[in-house]
């Protein structure tokens, strides 16, 4: 899976099958951890390049149920 | 009686939940999927889940209020063995018994993560991550997850935890 995400705060805007179009202010990397980003505020917390398969690859997230954080 | 720094408001400022040679609070362990292997050393919590879907869980005995406290930290390493869809994490919930799905806030690292051979932080090697608890008023359960989440044989998911504690 791919998430779009805003740059400047980390927030996952939406999980996508395929790549996703990037607009100004977003960044886009793969991940194997989804969450309903209706119920939960995803925060992008750690993002690696992947060597051997060559993307940008989300290792680590912080989230919250909505109306927490 | 909680170990900890105690202000004047009778509140630990930063209370163990467990720490390298003890365990401040009971923690039992759940499983949601499969046989994962738990260990629990004199310096750690250990939870290994390999060969096929599996998770482990440690879970607190008992939801702790955590009003007082803004913050939870997490000591912890994570080893991965090939390309296992793996998860470690750490949730708050006000659900016992959840795999990592279920959560009030979490942090979750989904690869290999380690300072080894030392970050500096007396753990050999932890990478310190944090939750932003502020917002949490009431009664929750702290969890620590590891899962692997395919059943491609040799993969495996060891997530290595030295401490959790909170802080004001």
């Amino acid at each position: 899976m791919y998430a779009l995400y805003d740059t400047a705060t980390g927030l996952i805007q939406g999980y996508y099958e395929t790549m996703p179009p990037i607009l100004p202010g977003q960044s886009c990397a793969k991940t194997s951890v989804t969450d309903d980003v209706n119920l939960y505020d995803c925060y992008v917390q750690e993002v690696k390049w992947d060597e051997i398969h060559e993307y940008n690859y989300i290792v680590a997230l912080k989230s919250y149920k909505k109306g927490i954080a | 009686m909680a170990i900890g720094i105690t202000n004047s408001g009778g509140v630990d400022t930063k209370k163990y939940l467990f720490r390298v040679g003890a365990s401040d609070v009971p923690w039992v362990t759940y499983t949601p999927t499969g046989t994962p292997t738990y260990i629990t050393s004199a310096i750690a919590k250990a939870i290994k889940s390999a060969e096929a879907i599996s998770e482990g869980v440690y879970v607190t005995d008992s939801a702790l209020d955590l009003t007082p406290y803004s913050k939870l930290w997490v000591a912890w390493q994570g080893f991965y063995a090939g390309i296992p869809s793996g998860v470690s994490s750490v949730n708050v919930s006000t659900t016992k018994n959840g795999d990592y799905t279920v959560y009030d806030a979490r942090t979750l690292r989904s690869a290999i993560f380690t300072d080894y051979p030392d970050s500096g932080i007396g753990y050999n090697g932890a990478k310190l991550d944090s939750i932003d608890i502020s917002a949490l008023n009431g009664n929750y359960y702290i969890r620590l997850h590891s899962r692997e989440g395919d059943d491609d044989a040799g993969d495996s998911v060891f997530t290595y935890a030295y401490a959790i504690w909170l802080e004001v």
